[in-house]
C-alpha cells in the first residue's frame, strides 16, 4: 500500500513542478468565498481548511462555502431545472450578494475525467469564469485538482489501482498546469495541493475512495492553504490531525480543547450557511412551484442572523495569539 | 353527511384553535389512538393485524428494512418537510427488536441521530446505509452496542429540490447491489473514482459499495417509492405519483417523465392511484394463492393493495385483487411494506392527516410530526417462522437457507454470505455442485449460486454458461443480465448472447438484447437485430430500439463501409435506421422505400419522418428525381413530396438543381401529388411557377386540401399580390374552409389586417360556432396574435357562443391573455372570471357542500359534455390524460381545496400540471404540459391531449404558465350545481359508490353516433353490421360512471325505419375493446342481459349473465346493441 502511494507521489513530483506564494494574502475583514466541485463542497463537513485559517489570521474574516458536488467551470451541477448556463448566472448572482474580497476556486477534478482532449475548452471557460467574477480589490486563489490516490481506490487489484490512478493523474496534471498558467496570467495566487500527497510516516490515507478527500486529507491540505492565505499554519499541537478518516462526531465533549470547540462552531455555521444558500425544497420555495409554497421562503433569510451569531462566536472562541 | 358536519363543528368548538386553523376544513382530524385506527382496518377473510410498534417509541417512519438478526431498522424524520431556522436536524435511525418473537417490538434503540430528513435505511456492512439529504451515508457500529460509532460519506451530490423526492427506497438486489431511487425534481451530480455520475429527474440507481461503481438502472417515473425483484431477478417498481400501478423495469429503459427520453415504457396498471413501497410475498405463513403476490400501498386512499403479476410475452401483466387492508381512517398512511423474519407482513404507517408539502403549507398546524406505527399482518393458523439470528450460522447452514420459502431468510442469508467475502467460495462451490438436479427449485438455486459469485465479483463462466442453457427460461433471462457484468472475463460473450437472441422465450431474448447494448462492438447490434426474426412484442421492440440507440457510436461508422451485417437484411436495416437515424443512413433507407414490398405500410410514417430529420441536399435531389421518373407510383410521389416540403419548412433544406423541373407534377391525376407539389413550390419560392399557383388558388372546384395547399404556397411568396388575393378570398362567397384558410395564411403576412378581417369572419359563423376554433387557435399560436385580436375586437360584437368557445380556448392554452379574454367577454357579452373566496366565504361554501351537495347529481354534472371534465380528467383508467386523475381525490384532498380548484383553478396546481409556454424562432407559441425532453425535441401535451414535439434548437424562450383547467369553467353552472359537483368530487375514493373497485370492469366505451347514414345503413343491413362493418359508422368515446356503468340516458338513440315500431323507442350501440391473455380465456360479466345483443369482433355472443369465451390472444372488440324499448337499466361489462 505504501509502495502504491509512493508510486502516486513520484508520478506527481515529476509531473507537477508547481509552487505557491509565501506572502500572506488575507486582510482584516476579508469575506472569503469558496467555489468549486466536490473538493470544495465536502470541505465544510469538517472545517479543516477554515479552522487553521481562522486560527492563523490575527484578524476576523468570514468564510462562505459555495461548493457543489460534481461541479465544473461551466456550473454543470448548478442548473437544477434549468440548463447549466442558468445555474452559472445564479452562481454569479449569489457571489455578487456576498460581495467577497477573496475567492478560492477549486475546479478541475471533475473536468480531468474528460481527459486532455477537453483541456482547451476548460482553460477558456476557466478564464471566462475569472473574468466574470472580477471585482474591485478582489483577490483570487486557484487550487490545483487533487490527484487520485491509487491505494485507496476500492475493490481493485494493485495493478488496476495503479493503472486507474496513473490514467487520471496524467490528465489531472495537465489541468493543474493549465490552472497554474491562468494564475500566472491573471495575477491570482496558486495553491498547489499535491505536496500534501507525499505521505510522512504515520500519515493516514488522504482520501476515502481514491478521489474524495477525507478528514485527514482536508487537515493536511488545510496546512498548505493556511500558509498561502495567512503566511502560517497552526502547530499540530493546537490543531492535531484527526485520528480517524471518517466524519468526526458533532457533539464536542466538555473537556475538548478550545480549538476543537472552535471547529465545532465552524461546522455548525457551515450547516446553517448550507440551509441558507442551497435550501431543500428549492422547487417550492423559489422554483416553478413557488406559487404554492413560496410563502415559506420568508424563512430562508431567517438563517442570516443565526449565521452571524455563530460568526461572532467563532471570533470569540479564537484563542488569543 | 350533515351529521358528520355537525359533529365536526362540535369537536372544533372544544379545541382551542387558532384563526388559521379555523380557516381550513378540519372536521376529520382523529384522535391518534392506535386502537381507534386499528378498528377501521378491513382485511380479507382469515387475516389479522396487530400493532408491532407505535409512538412514542417511533415517529414518522419513512423507510424500513430488516437485518440478518431479524431486527427492523427505521428511517424516521420529524423535521420533514423543511428544517426551521434555529431548529436542529435531529432525525434518527431506529432499531426495533421483537426479542421474544411474539410479534410485538420489545425494544427501540437509537442507532444514529443528528440527521436531516433521512429517507432511506438499509442495514449492511456492520451498520447501515442511510440516505439523508445530499448524501448516502454509511454508519458503522464497531462495538456491537447498536449505536453507530463511525459515519462515512459514501456518495454526495444528490439533489434536494423536494424533500419527498430525495434519495430513497434503498434495497439490496438479488446480486447484492444496492438499489436506490430519486424522484422527478431531483438533479444529482456525484463524483466517484469512475467519473462523475449525473441523473436529472427520476430514476433507479444501482450501486456497488465495494467498488463505488454507480449506474442508472432505469430512468423516469415521478416517485419510484418501491423497487423489487421476483425470484429470478426480474425488476419491478411502483410510483408514488405516476398512476400506472406495477411497473416492469427493463434494464436501462425510460418510463414516464424520464429526462431526455424520446420513447418510454408504461406501467402495467394504467389508471391506478399513487403507490408507495413494493413487496413480493413469499412466506410459509401465507396461503398458497397469496404467494408471489405484489403488495403496495395506496397511501392516499388508506389502502394496502394486492396485485397478481403474470408473465406475458417478454413482459408481464398485472391484475389488482382485493385489498390487504382498507381503512377509512384519514391519518392511516401506509408507506412501506416488508416481509418480516417471522413470515408476517409489516407495514410502516407514517400516520398523518396531511400527506405532503406541495399542496399543503409546510407549517400547516394539522401536519403531524410525532406519530407513527408499524402494523403486522399474519394469516390466522398459518405457521410463524421461528426467530433465527442468521449471523450466527455457519456458511453451509446459510447456503442451505437459500432454498427457504421465507423471503427474509433467503434474502438476508445472501447478505451475510456476501459480507463474509471470498472465504465462502469453497463452501459455495461445494453447495452449487451438490444441488439435486431433480428438485423443482434446482435452476433457481443455481441462479442464487451465480448471484453469489457476482456479489463476490468472482466470474464463474462455467456455471453461467450452464444457466444460459438451463431448462428454465427465467433462469436463462437472469443469466443474460449477469453476463453483462463479466464481458471482459468471457471473450466468447457475443456467441453466447447470439444463441439467446434466438431463445424460444421472449423475455430471454429481451435480456440478451439489453446485455448486447453493453458490448461496445458493431457486431453486437447486428446480433441484437436478429431478434426481429422472431415475434416482437412491445417490450422487446422497446429493448431493441434502446440497444440500437445505445450502440450507435459503434455501428454508425460501419454503415458506409458495408461491413455491417444488419445492413444486408432489409427488415433489420429498417429497424436500425428508424430507431436511430443518421445522415449516412438516408440513402439506404430511401432505397428501401423505393423497393417494392421492402417496407410495410404501417412503417411508412416513421420512415418518412426519419427522412425529414436526416436528409442532406443530395438526398433530397435524389428524392425529387425519383418523384419525376415515370412509373413511380402516385402514393410514393406524394410521400416523397411531403418529405421535401417538411424538410424545407423545418430544416430549410432543398434539393439542388433547377427545381422548376417539378412542374409536370402539378398535372398529376392524384390530388395528393398536386397538393404536395404546390406546397413544395411555395416552400422553394419558385417564381417561375407562380402563375400555376395562382391558377390553383382560383380553381374553386378543386378538393379542399389541394386548395389549401395552393393558398399556403401563395402566402409563402409574401408579396402584395399574394396579400391582395388572400384578402379577396376572405371576403368572397367561397366555401368556409377556403375563406378560413386564406385568413390564416394572411395572419402570417399581415397580422393586423387579418385580425380585423377575422372579426367579420367570426360574425359569419353564427350557425357553426365550432368552426371558429382554428381561427382563435391560430391567433393564440402567433406571437402578439392575441393582442392584435383583442385590439380588433374593441367596440365590436361577436356571437356569444363563439365568445364562450374562444374563452375556453384562451384558458386551455395555458397562456395568460387577460386582454384578449376581456375583449372576448365584452364583445360576446360573457362573464366568467375565477371566483376568489374569502376564508369566511369558503367556510360557508364548504359547509353548504356538506349540507346540500348531492354526489349523484354531481356525477351527472361531471359527465356533461359541455363542461368537458372527462375530456381532461380520468377517474381510474378511463378519461383524459391532460389533468390529474380524480381517482381518490375525495380521500386525499380537503373540501376547501376541491372548492377552490373548481372556482379558481390557478390557485393551487397539482404537481406536473402547470403549463409550459414555449416560443420558437419562427414566431410560434406552444403551450401544454411538459411530457418529456429528448436531445432533439421538447414534447408537450396540449389541452386536447395531443403530444406536440418542438425541436429544441428552434426554442427561443420558455416560461411557466397557468394550469390548462379553464378559469370560469363553472360560470355556466348554478350555485346548486357547483355544490353537487364538489360533493361528487369529495366523495371520490371515499364513499363506496364513488370508489373505483379493483374488480376489472370496462370503463372506456364508444357509442354509435345518430347520423342519418347510420339509420339508413342499419335499415338496409342488420344490427350486426355495427359489429361486422364498424367503419361504416361514426363512434364517439363515452366513459363509464365511477361504478362502471353507462347510463342509458346518455346514449344516443338511433331510430331505424321498419325496424322500430311506431311508438316504441330506438336502439343504442356501444362497443369496447378487451384484451385476451396468452391462453385466450376471457370471461365477460354482462349481469342483467335484458334488451341486449352482443358480438365479439364479428361473431355473435350467446348471451348470459356471465359468458366464457376463448379468443386469440390480443385485443378484441365487443359490440353491444341496447333495445331502448326493453331496457332502462344502465349497461356494464365486468371482466
Amino acid at each position: 500500500m505504501n509502495l502504491l502511494r509512493l508510486a502516486t507521489c513520484l508520478s506527481l513530483l515529476t509531473a507537477w513542478p508547481l509552487f505557491s506564494h509565501a506572502a500572506p494574502l488575507l486582510k482584516s475583514g476579508d469575506r472569503i468565498v469558496l467555489l468549486g466541485g466536490t473538493l470544495i463542497e465536502r470541505e465544510q463537513v469538517e472545517g479543516y481548511w477554515e479552522t487553521p485559517v481562522i486560527l492563523s489570521a490575527s484578524f476576523p474574516v468570514t468564510w462562505n462555502n459555495l461548493g457543489w458536488s460534481g461541479d465544473t467551470v461551466w456550473s454543470d451541477s448548478r442548473g437544477m431545472f434549468d440548463p447549466p448556463a442558468k445555474g452559472y448566472e445564479r452562481m454569479l448572482e449569489q457571489i455578487g450578494q456576498i460581495n467577497p474580497t477573496v475567492i478560492i476556486i477549486g475546479y478541475g477534478n471533475s473536468e480531468a475525467f474528460n481527459g486532455p482532449g477537453s483541456l482547451d475548452a476548460f482553460k477558456k471557460q476557466y478564464a471566462k469564469l475569472l473574468q466574470d467574477l472580477k471585482g474591485e480589490n478582489r483577490r483570487f486563489v486557484l487550487l490545483t485538482p487533487t490527484p487520485m490516490e491509487a491505494s485507496e481506490i476500492p475493490g481493485q487489484s494493485p495493478e488496476q489501482q495503479i493503472a486507474r490512478a496513473s490514467h487520471y493523474n496524467a490528465s489531472a496534471s495537465q489541468y493543474a498546469d493549465a490552472i497554474a498558467a491562468l494564475a500566472a496570467e491573471t495575477g491570482a495566487t496558486l495553491v498547489d495541493l499535491s505536496p500534501a500527497f507525499s505521505p510522512a510516516s504515520g500519515d493516514l490515507p488522504m482520501t476515502d475512495n481514491g478521489i474524495t478527500l477525507n478528514a485527514f486529507g482536508y487537515w493536511k491540505t488545510g496546512q498548505l492553504l493556511s500558509t498561502a492565505l495567512t503566511g502560517s499554519t497552526p502547530d499540530a499541537r493546537v490543531l492535531p490531525a484527526p485520528t480517524m478518516t471518517s466524519v468526526s462526531p458533532r457533539i464536542v465533549s466538555e473537556d475538548a480543547s478550545p480549538t476543537e470547540r472552535l471547529r465545532a462552531v465552524i461546522r455548525d455555521k457551515n450547516e446553517l450557511l448550507f440551509h441558507r444558500w442551497r435550501p431543500q425544497n428549492f422547487t417550492y420555495l423559489f422554483g416553478f412551484r413557488k406559487h404554492e409554497q413560496g410563502n415559506n421562503a420568508v424563512e430562508i433569510p431567517q438563517f442570516d442572523p443565526l449565521v452571524q451569531e455563530l460568526e461572532a462566536r467563532i471570533q470569540s472562541l479564537k484563542p488569543a495569539p | 353527511m350533515l351529521r358528520n358536519f355537525l359533529l365536526a363543528c362540535f369537536c372544533l368548538s372544544l379545541c382551542p384553535v387558532s384563526s388559521t386553523f379555523a380557516q381550513r376544513n378540519l372536521k376529520d382530524i382523529p384522535l391518534p389512538d392506535p386502537a381507534e385506527e386499528q378498528a377501521t382496518f378491513v382485511l380479507p377473510e382469515g387475516f389479522e393485524v396487530n400493532l408491532f410498534a407505535a409512538d412514542p417509541q417511533i415517529a414518522k417512519p419513512i423507510q424500513m428494512n430488516f437485518d440478518a438478526r431479524g431486527r427492523l431498522w427505521i428511517a424516521s424524520s420529524s423535521v420533514y418537510p423543511q428544517i426551521e431556522p434555529g431548529a436542529l436536524s435531529n432525525d434518527r435511525i431506529l432499531i426495533l427488536n421483537d426479542e421474544d418473537g411474539d410479534g410485538v417490538s420489545d425494544s427501540t434503540k437509537v442507532f444514529a441521530t443528528g440527521l436531516l430528513i433521512p429517507t432511506g435505511v438499509e442495514p449492511g456492512d456492520s451498520g447501515a446505509y442511510v440516505a439523508a439529504s445530499t448524501e448516502l451515508l454509511h454508519f458503522i457500529d464497531h462495538d456491537g452496542d447498536d449505536i453507530a460509532d463511525e459515519r462515512r460519506i459514501v456518495l454526495s451530490g444528490f439533489g434536494t429540490e423536494d424533500t419527498h423526492h430525495i434519495l430513497h427506497t434503498l434495497r439490496w438486489g438479488p446480486e447484492q447491489r444496492l438499489y436506490m431511487s430519486q424522484s422527478i425534481y431531483i438533479h444529482s451530480h456525484i463524483e466517484t473514482p469512475w467519473g462523475i455520475k449525473r441523473l436529472n429527474a427520476g430514476g433507479i440507481w444501482q450501486f456497488r459499495p465495494e467498488t463505488l461503481e454507480l449506474d442508472v438502472f432505469a430512468r423516469g417515473w415521478v416517485n419510484t417509492w418501491g423497487t423489487h425483484f421476483n425470484q429470478y431477478g426480474a425488476t419491478f417498481a411502483t410510483d408514488g405519483a405516476g398512476g400506472e400501478g406495477i411497473n416492469y423495469a427493463v434494464p436501462g429503459a425510460s418510463y414516464a417523465t424520464a429526462y431526455g427520453a424520446s420513447r418510454i415504457l408504461r406501467g402495467l396498471n394504467p389508471g391506478s392511484p399513487k403507490h408507495c413501497g413494493l413487496e413480493i410475498l413469499h412466506s410459509p405463513n401465507l396461503p398458497e394463492d397469496w404467494q408471489e403476490s405484489f403488495i403496495t400501498n395506496d397511501f392516499r386512499g388508506h389502502r394496502v393493495c394486492r396485485f397478481v403479476v403474470e408473465e406475458d410475452g417478454a413482459g408481464y401483466t398485472s391484475r389488482e385483487q382485493q385489498e390487504l387492508i382498507k381503512s377509512s381512517h384519514v391519518a392511516f398512511r401506509p408507506i412501506d411494506i416488508k416481509m418480516g423474519p417471522d413470515g408476517a407482513i409489516y407495514i410502516a404507517d407514517w400516520y398523518n392527516p396531511i400527506i405532503q408539502h406541495g399542496e399543503v403549507d409546510f407549517r400547516d398546524p394539522r401536519r403531524d410530526h410525532t406519530h407513527g406505527r408499524i402494523w403486522r399482518i399474519t394469516y390466522k393458523g398459518g405457521p410463524i417462522v421461528p426467530r433465527e439470528d442468521l449471523t450466527k450460522l455457519s456458511t453451509p447452514e446459510l447456503l442451505a437457507r437459500l432454498s427457504s420459502n421465507n423471503q427474509w431468510t433467503r434474502h438476508l442469508s445472501k447478505r451475510v454470505l456476501t459480507e463474509r467475502g471470498v472465504a465462502i467460495l469453497p463452501d459455495l462451490k461445494a453447495w452449487a455442485r451438490s444441488l439435486d438436479n431433480t428438485a423443482p427449485d434446482y435452476h433457481q438455486l443455481r441462479l442464487e449460486a451465480l448471484w453469489m459469485y457476482l456479489a463476490l465479483d468472482v466470474p464463474e463462466p462455467e456455471l453461467l454458461q450452464s444457466l444460459l442453457e438451463s431448462k428454465n427460461p427465467s433462469a436463462r433471462a437472469a443469466a443474460c443480465r449477469v453476463l453483462g457484468d463479466w464481458l471482459t472475463d468471457i471473450p466468447q460473450h457475443l456467441d453466447w448472447l447470439q444463441a439467446r437472441v434466438h431463445d424460444e422465450h421472449p423475455r430471454v431474448r429481451l435480456e440478451a438484447v439489453r446485455t448486447l447494448a453493453r458490448c461496445h462492438d458493431a457486431n453486437a447490434v447486428s446480433i441484437a437485430l436478429e431478434a426481429l426474426d422472431h415475434d416482437v412484442d412491445q417490450w422487446l421492440d422497446y429493448a431493441l430500439w434502446l440497444t440500437v440507440r445505445e450502440l450507435q457510436p459503434q455501428w454508425q461508422p460501419t454503415l458506409p463501409t458495408g461491413q455491417l451485417a444488419a445492413a444486408r437484411q432489409p427488415k433489420h436495416l429498417l429497424f436500425l435506421l428508424k430507431s436511430a437515424g443518421s445522415a449516412e443512413a438516408v440513402p439506404l433507407l430511401f432505397d428501401l422505400l423505393t423497393t417494392k414490398g421492402a417496407i410495410d405500410d404501417a412503417d411508412i410514417p416513421e420512415v418518412l419522418e426519419t427522412l425529414v430529420q436526416f436528409s442532406r441536399p443530395q438526398d433530397l435531389t435524389a428524392m425529387l428525381d425519383y418523384a419525376l421518373v415515370s412509373g413511380t407510383p402516385e402514393a410514393r410521389q406524394a410521400q416523397v413530396l411531403s418529405v421535401l416540403n417538411a424538410t424545407a419548412e423545418r430544416r430549410q433544406l432543398r434539393p439542388t438543381g433547377d427545381l422548376t423541373r417539378c412542374a409536370p407534377l402539378l398535372k398529376s391525376a392524384s390530388t395528393s401529388v398536386r397538393e404536395h407539389a404546390l406546397r413544395c413550390i411555395g416552400q422553394w419560392q419558385l417564381a417561375a411557377l407562380r402563375s400555376e399557383i395562382d391558377a390553383a388558388v382560383a380553381q374553386s372546384d378543386a378538393p379542399a386540401h389541394v386548395r389549401l395547399g395552393a393558398i399556403t404556397a401563395l402566402s409563402a411568396f409574401k408579396d402584395d399580390a399574394a396579400v391582395q388575393t388572400l384578402v379577396m378570398l376572405i371576403g368572397s362567397d367561397q366555401d368556409l374552409v377556403t375563406r378560413r384558410g386564406a385568413l390564416l395564411a394572411l395572419l402570417n403576412l399581415r397580422p393586423q389586417q387579418a385580425a380585423s378581417l377575422a372579426i367579420t369572419f367570426l360574425n359569419q359563423l353564427q350557425d357553426q360556432p365550432q368552426a371558429s376554433q382554428p381561427v382563435i387557435a391560430a391567433f393564440l399560436a402567433k406571437k402578439e396574435g392575441a393582442k392584435l385580436l383583442a385590439a380588433a375586437l374593441k367596440d365590436k360584437q361577436i356571437p356569444k357562443d363563439i365568445a364562450i368557445i374562444a374563452l375556453r380556448q384562451v384558458s386551455s392554452s395555458g397562456q395568460e391573455q387577460p386582454e384578449l379574454a376581456a375583449a372576448v367577454r365584452a364583445s360576446g357579452g360573457v362573464s366568467g372570471d375565477a371566483i376568489k373566496l374569502s376564508p369566511e366565504e369558503m367556510q360557508t361554501y364548504t359547509a353548504a357542500v356538506a349540507a346540500q351537495g348531492d354526489p349523484a347529481r354531481g356525477e351527472q354534472i361531471y359527465r356533461r359534455e359541455s363542461l368537458n371534465c372527462m375530456k381532461c380528467h380520468a377517474i381510474g383508467t378511463a378519461g383524459g390524460q391532460v389533468g390529474p386523475n380524480m381517482l381518490s381525490l375525495g380521500a386525499t384532498a380537503q373540501l376547501d381545496y376541491i372548492v377552490e380548484s373548481l372556482l379558481d383553478p390557478n390557485a393551487k396546481v397539482k404537481e406536473g400540471y402547470n403549463t409550459l409556454v414555449v416560443a420558437t424562432d419562427d414566431g410560434k407559441v406552444f403551450s401544454g404540459i411538459r411530457l418529456r425532453e429528448s436531445d432533439r425535441d421538447l414534447v408537450l401535451r396540449d389541452a386536447e391531449g395531443r403530444e406536440i414535439a418542438i425541436p429544441l434548437d428552434s426554442i427561443e424562450g420558455q416560461k411557466n404558465g397557468n394550469t390548462l383547467m379553464p378559469a370560469g369553467l363553472t360560470a355556466s353552472l348554478t350555485r346548486q350545481e357547483i355544490l353537487d359537483l364538489a360533493a361528487f368530487l369529495a366523495a371520490l375514493g371515499k364513499l363506496p359508490d364513488y370508489t373505483i373497485s379493483p374488480q376489472p370492469i370496462v370503463r372506456a366505451w364508444e357509442t354509435m353516433q345518430p347520423t342519418s347514414e347510420a339509420s339508413t345503413h342499419l335499415r338496409r343491413t342488420s344490427y350486426a353490421s355495427a359489429a361486422t362493418e364498424p367503419n361504416v359508422f361514426q363512434w364517439a368515446p363515452r366513459i363509464a360512471t365511477v361504478k362502471g356503468e353507462l347510463p342509458l340516458g346518455e346514449l344516443p338513440e338511433i331510430g331505424v325505419k321498419n325496424r322500430v315500431a311506431a311508438g316504441s323507442r330506438g336502439v343504442s350501440f356501444v362497443r369496447c375493446q378487451i384484451e385476451a391473455p396468452a391462453d385466450g380465456k376471457v370471461q365477460l360479466k354482462f349481469g342483467d342481459i335484458a334488451g341486449l345483443q352482443a358480438w365479439a369482433d364479428d361473431q355473435p355472443i350467446n348471451l348470459a349473465a356471465t359468458v366464457d369465451l376463448t379468443l386469440s390472444p390480443g385485443p378484441h372488440r365487443i359490440t353491444i346493441v341496447v333495445d331502448r324499448s326493453e331496457r332502462n337499466s344502465p349497461v356494464s361489462l365486468g371482466l
